[in-house]
């Protein structure tokens, strides 16, 4: 899979398009140019690292649908959306819409440049936050059933002593498997433990859509 | 001769009886005076005749004196009367061997003539006459009647008008006829009564009471009919009123006056004193009727023909239009007084003078006047052809001439008829000035509403700049200025992307700007796709699909190429606008362009709900409109627009929903 972020340049004005593409290419971040939302749904291109800058006004499919269209696709881009009438319901729809920045063009204080730059900082640290999250998530599989039920009370705070009462088991046997835990999970401490495990739970897929 | 010889044969009683045998055989009135004037002797013819004029023999036989009873005579008669007496004196006395005299006398059936011969002869010393006397009434008449004839004909040849003619015909009618009143009736054509023209011998409450016989009259008919009438006055059949029973009037005759058919009136004389018209008159008075017809027709004639004159001068003086009659080469040869008015100068100054010399007209204008009478001598109609004529006090009129070529009787002339438009031309230029302000209005107003969109397609080559710029700032400001290689690409795009809102900014300029209109060849697919382009953004605005189907024909037309891109645009954003409501499956307007004739029609088809059908809604109108925040010019603009170029404009519904908008343009 190809790794290098990419801006996505969606807009039907063929000049406009070329003029974000040649701005993206002089940060030295690669770009590439879509005229219709369409083109960009069809081109298999959702699942790359970077952002997307969307024009809002369209023939067909509007900038604000497509918006739509990635958050229930479930892809993650950051989304610029350029609008020339920052009129506000169609402001609202894209925030609502978790738009990372709305931009009027033509863009005065709010740079089109420290947008990107910003987005394309938001999705790689998604990305690298979503990478953290997947190796944990692996170290955790590595854990036998009774590990994990041990692990599980660990994080609730019960001292061994309750553990092994509530588990009906030695002891020794709770600090052997707090120890086996410890190493695979590679923590040294409960509260660096519990930390992790926050980090694993909002991992988990929402619920419902499983 | 032989006679001598003869009497010496014969016995005296003989030749005595002999003599008077052949005096009484003589149809002449024949006495015997002595040299004192009495008669001797009277022939039967003589006696007949005193006998039928009550004189006995006492009065005017053997006896008495034929000179006491001239020398006697009084009134009318005394003239003739001291003429025989003097005549017969001469003889007489030895002065004359003859003498002869004619004289008229009146009688109980109207005047008579009589002639006289009086002859000398010696008998035993003493000298005797021989008085001859004849009625020659009938020639006496006739001559008369020729005398009248011939003073009337050569009166009524002088005369000019009925007013002159009517007395003198009636005077000599009555002369003529011993009568001692009469009138001269006219026929009126459109009342078809009969009216009195003229009276004489007649009381006023007479003549009030027969001043018109209405065209159902008994006189009306009797004079239709052409037949004179002779009676007694009450039988002429009209109801006697007391002026008509006052007057007393006895004898009349009604004679109809005809002129080749035509009815012209009738004359009428009637005595108060005589009970009969005397046959021997009616000839006369029927001579007179005819010639006094053949007058009044002649003068009747005359006088339409004066009228109608009148009445044309009177049309022609006071004609709206100005009137000019020139010969061939231009001379003027009358002027009314609207052709004096229009160009400023009196008639007096310009008679006679060619049209084209008189600084009425500049160069250009002269040489097309030149050139329109040439094509009028020829004998063909021109115009209507518009000049600008310049006054003597050097203001200027507009005129419209249109010339005929027609001949005045033997003159070909040409008849030039001008009105003046310099009103209607100052109207027309007001109007199209008024146009022209009312279309900038409109497109101002239109300019307003697409304001957002006009901002959007600035904006669109403004953020691509920006894009650019920062772009080339960013590889200029890196350390070691990757893409250097693409700085000239970027700044040529800043370029053409300023170029761009240059062009917007220049084409809404000019749509906004107020200007004269000036019209100019234009391809009408220039104007289409310029007019698309302005309204762009308010297609991406409204969400529109715009498709042009546009013919493969160069649609050349004669246009003010601002005012069309008004309509285009009109109608564009009318189909963006309809477009509007959410229940608009599609949105796409269709703009076509086909040939139709000699025209290019052009049409804007959408698929909005098309065009509302309340009764009484002309969407065509001003201050009409469907739209909650338009003003309601946008059609009615369109529509003088289209017209004002020699185009139509309406509307209609597609079959598949949403409506279309048509107009026309004449191609050139």
């Amino acid at each position: 899979m190809d790794t290098e972020p990419t801006v996505f340049v969606v807009d039907d004005d063929e000049q406009s398009c070329k003029s974000v593409c040649a701005l993206v290419q002089s940060m030295g971040v690669r770009a590439e140019s879509f005229c219709s939302a369409e083109q960009f749904l069809r081109s298999g291109r959702e699942d790359r690292p970077g952002c997307l800058v969307i024009d809002v006004r369209m023939p067909g499919m509007s900038g604000l649908e497509l918006q739509e269209e990635i958050k229930k696709r479930g892809i993650g881009l950051p989304v610029i959306v350029i609008t020339a009438y920052a009129r506000t319901p169609s402001t609202v729809r894209a925030i609502r819409g978790g738009a990372v920045t709305l931009l009027e063009k033509p863009y005065e204080n709010n740079d089109l440049g420290d947008a990107i730059r910003q987005a394309l900082a938001q999705d790689a640290a998604g990305r690298a936050e979503q990478e953290r999250r997947r190796e944990i998530g692996c170290r955790i599989a590595r854990l036998t059933a009774s590990e994990r039920d041990v692990l599980n009370l660990i994080v609730e705070g019960l001292p061994n002593k309750s553990i092994a009462r509530r588990l009906n088991m030695s002891v020794r046997t709770v600090e052997n498997r707090r120890r086996a835990v410890f190493e695979k999970v590679q923590v040294r401490s409960v509260a660096e433990l519990t930390r992790t495990m926050i980090t694993a739970e909002l991992d988990a897929p929402p619920r419902g859509e499983g | 001769m032989v006679g001598d010889k003869r009497a010496e044969g014969i016995p005296e009683p003989i030749v005595r009886q002999l003599a008077v045998s052949m005096l009484d055989a003589f149809e002449w009135h024949a006495a015997i005076l002595d040299s004192t004037g009495r008669i001797l002797a009277v022939n039967a013819a003589w006696r007949r005749f005193a006998e039928a004029n009550g004189l006995g023999a006492s009065r005017c036989g053997p006896g008495v004196n034929y000179l006491a009873v001239c020398d006697s005579a009084t009134g009318e008669e005394s003239a003739g009367s001291a003429a025989a007496a003097a005549g017969i004196r001469r003889v007489l006395s030895g002065a004359a061997a003859a003498f002869r005299l004619e004289y008229p006398c009146l009688s109980r059936d109207g005047q008579r003539w009589f002639a006289m011969r009086v002859r000398a002869f010696r008998h035993e010393g003493a000298t005797l006459a021989l008085v001859g006397h004849k009625d020659i009434t009938e020639r006496g008449r006739a001559r008369e009647w020729l005398r009248l004839q011939r003073d009337l004909a050569v009166a009524l040849g002088a005369v000019a008008t009925l007013e002159d003619a009517l007395p003198r015909c009636l005077d000599t009618a009555l002369r003529a006829s011993g009568m001692d009143a009469g009138g001269i009736y006219l026929y009126d054509q459109a009342t078809r009564t009969i009216n009195l023209a003229w009276a004489q011998g007649l009381s006023d409450a007479f003549v009030r009471s027969v001043s018109v016989y209405e065209a159902d009259s008994p006189h009306v008919a009797l004079v239709a009919r052409g037949v004179p009438f002779y009676g007694p006055f009450p039988e002429l059949g009209m109801p006697l009123d007391e002026a008509k029973r006052a007057e007393g009037l006895r004898a009349l005759a009604v004679l109809p006056m005809l002129y080749e058919g035509k009815i012209i009136g009738c004359l009428n004389v009637s005595s108060h004193t005589r009970d009969d018209v005397p046959a021997a008159v009616r000839g006369i008075l029927e001579g007179i009727a005819a010639q006094i017809g053949g007058a009044v027709s002649r003068l009747q004639a005359e006088g339409a023909l004066r009228d109608s004159e009148a009445r044309f001068r009177t049309l022609f003086e006071h004609a709206p239009d100005g009137i000019f009659l020139t010969d061939l080469e231009g001379r003027l040869l009358d002027a009314n007084r609207a052709a004096e008015r229009i160009v400023g100068y009196p008639r007096e100054e310009l008679l006679g003078k060619c049209i084209f010399k008189e600084g009425l007209l500049d160069a250009a204008e002269t040489a097309k006047a030149r050139r329109n009478v040439a094509e009028s001598a020829a004998g063909r109609p021109t115009g209507p052809n518009q000049y600008t004529v310049t006054r003597e006090d050097g203001s200027q009129v507009s005129l419209e001439a249109r010339a005929f070529p027609l001949k005045l009787g033997a003159q070909n002339v040409i008849l030039v008829i001008a009105r003046d438009i310099t009103d209607r031309k100052q109207a027309e230029d007001r109007m199209c000035q008024m146009q022209d302000q009312l279309a900038h209005v409109s497109r101002l107003s239109t300019m307003g509403e697409m304001a957002a969109g006009i901002a959007h397609e600035v904006n669109q080559p403004l953020y691509s700049i920006l894009n650019f710029a920062k772009a080339c700032g960013n590889v200029l400001s890196a350390e070691n200025r990757p893409g250097l290689e693409q700085l000239r690409d970027w700044t040529e795009e800043i370029a053409l992307a300023a170029a761009r809102a240059g062009q917007i900014v220049a084409q809404l300029r000019r749509f906004a700007r107020r200007s004269e209109s000036v019209r100019l060849p234009a391809s009408l697919h220039e104007i289409v796709d310029e007019s698309v382009q302005l309204v762009a953004s308010e297609a991406r605005r409204h969400g529109a699909d715009v498709r042009l189907e546009l013919a493969d024909f160069p649609a050349a037309v004669w246009v003010d190429r601002i005012q069309i891109q008004q309509v285009m645009v009109n109608l564009l954003q009318n189909a963006y606008e309809a477009m509007d409501d959410d229940h608009a499956a599609r949105r796409q307007v269709t703009i076509r362009t086909e040939r139709a004739g000699d025209t290019v029609e052009v049409s804007v088809a959408d698929t909005g709900p098309g065009i509302p059908t309340e009764p009484g809604l002309k969407i065509f109108d001003a201050f009409v409109t469907t739209k909650p925040e338009g003003l309601g010019m946008g059609l009615a603009i369109s529509t003088t627009i289209v017209e004002s170029h020699g185009g139509r404009i309406w509307a209609g519904v597609n079959r598949e929903g949403g409506a279309t908008f048509h107009f026309t343009l004449p191609l050139v």
